[in-house]
């Protein structure tokens, strides 16, 4: 482990798949595979997870290369997937990560609580809210990596705010 | 709240994601990973084709099988059998139970073999194709100045003598060609042949048909057979 990365996945707002799409799976690597890894890793709360559904989702992406328009979306989606392959098949496992938690962070009480909070919900709603409050994608967007409706994440995003509201106020 | 919630969610996101961390040999890994998975794929893509050349292999096995003990009980593609009862030939005529031929396998020098499902074996090189196999016999055929053999059975080294297709015809040839080669699959022990030299010059008399033996390295008699161009 060497590279440490910071917090850029376009919460400020920005279309992180702006710009020009990358023409070769080397260049996708070099501009997103960060990105990625902190995608999967707010979406499984594992680090050493994270690059591992990551790398995997890269060999996906190779073998279908010549079949993707744009690589960027593609890649996404195969990661988002594959974190929910990895919540579906390891809940037992997932819940002892959550248990241990990310005990060599530092974070503020409130924010941990915030995300313990976020890891309890359905893997949909935590999906959503990572992919629209961090990676700050668009419903459109959202609806494209999740597989699914736009109104189907307009429900996620509520619901999963509705049901964090609540953990705050209690 | 709901805005003051977003922010703080936003914050809580990036904090974490700032804890993120990425190995050097990711790349590599990528890398390994794709090919692990090219080799997963074509180990699993070659166990199903090995494994339907098996269940059709096995299956005209033993459709051969049922046709020898329990006459008319499997369609075989045998034809119409004295001893069949009425009611299996009612399930051959419907084609129920029906064993497909299992497909022709390579067999090294452009020879392909097939055991087809009523349990007989025949190759084929090129448009050529061998008569069938008759049991504890041998299967021959001429194709343009090659003649090429096939023997079933468990003979390890074969040697085919070729005379003329004429009564008391003197061998004219044996053990032509290179090696025998074996198939690379389940017909083991089947052996063939291939004549390196012109029929023609062999047998300028009767090039089109010719009377191939084949033999143990030992002298010991396999099968006997006429070849004949198709």
């Amino acid at each position: 482990m060497s590279e440490s990365t910071t917090g850029s996945g376009g919460s400020d707002g920005s279309d992180p798949t702006d710009g020009l799409v990358p023409a070769t799976l080397e260049q996708l690597f070099v501009e997103r595979y960060a990105a990625m890894v902190r995608l999967a890793h707010l979406l499984t709360g594992s680090n050493a997870v994270a690059e591992d559904l990551v790398q995997d989702s890269f060999a996906r992406v190779q073998r279908a290369w010549g079949r993707i328009d744009d690589p960027v979306p593609y890649l996404r989606m195969t990661v988002v997937n594959a974190t929910r392959s990895w919540h579906r098949s390891r809940r037992r496992e997932q819940r002892r990560l959550r248990a241990v938690g990310t005990g060599d962070v530092e974070m503020d009480l409130g924010a941990r609580e915030l995300l313990d909070a976020v890891g309890r919900l359905p893997t949909g709603q935590r999906t959503a809210l990572v992919l629209r409050f961090y990676e700050g994608l668009s419903e459109a967007q959202i609806a494209q990596a999740m597989d699914c409706r736009p109104g189907t994440v307009k429900s996620h995003v509520h619901r999963g705010l509705a049901a964090l509201r609540e953990v705050i106020e209690r | 709240m709901n805005d003051e919630l977003k922010t703080r969610l936003e914050e809580a996101f990036s904090a974490q994601a700032t804890t993120t961390t990425t190995s050097d040999d990711a790349w590599a890994r990528i890398h390994r990973r794709a090919e692990q998975r090219d080799h997963r794929r074509s180990v699993v893509l070659r166990s199903v084709a090995a494994a339907v050349i098996t269940v059709l292999l096995v299956g005209g096995g033993v459709a051969s099988f049922r046709d020898v003990d329990e006459p008319g009980t499997v369609a075989t593609g045998r034809g119409a059998d004295a001893s069949k009862s009425a009611a299996a030939d009612s399930v051959e005529s419907s084609g129920i139970g029906a064993v497909p031929d299992a497909p022709f396998v390579p067999a090294g020098n452009g020879l392909e073999v097939q055991q087809r499902a009523d349990g007989t074996i025949v190759a084929r090189f090129g448009s050529t194709t061998t008569p069938p196999v008759q049991p504890g016999g041998m299967s021959a055929a001429i194709d343009g100045d090659t003649v090429f053999g096939i023997v079933p059975g468990t003979a390890t080294n074969v040697l085919f003598g070729l005379v003329p297709a004429t009564p008391g015809g003197a061998v004219r040839s044996l053990g032509l060609g290179g090696s025998p080669t074996v198939t690379p699959d389940g017909l083991t022990g089947v052996r063939l042949f291939v004549a390196r030299r012109g029929v023609a010059e062999l047998f300028p008399e009767t090039a089109d048909a010719v009377s191939v033996a084949a033999y143990t390295a030992t002298g010991g008699g396999l099968g006997e057979t006429i070849a004949r161009g198709n």
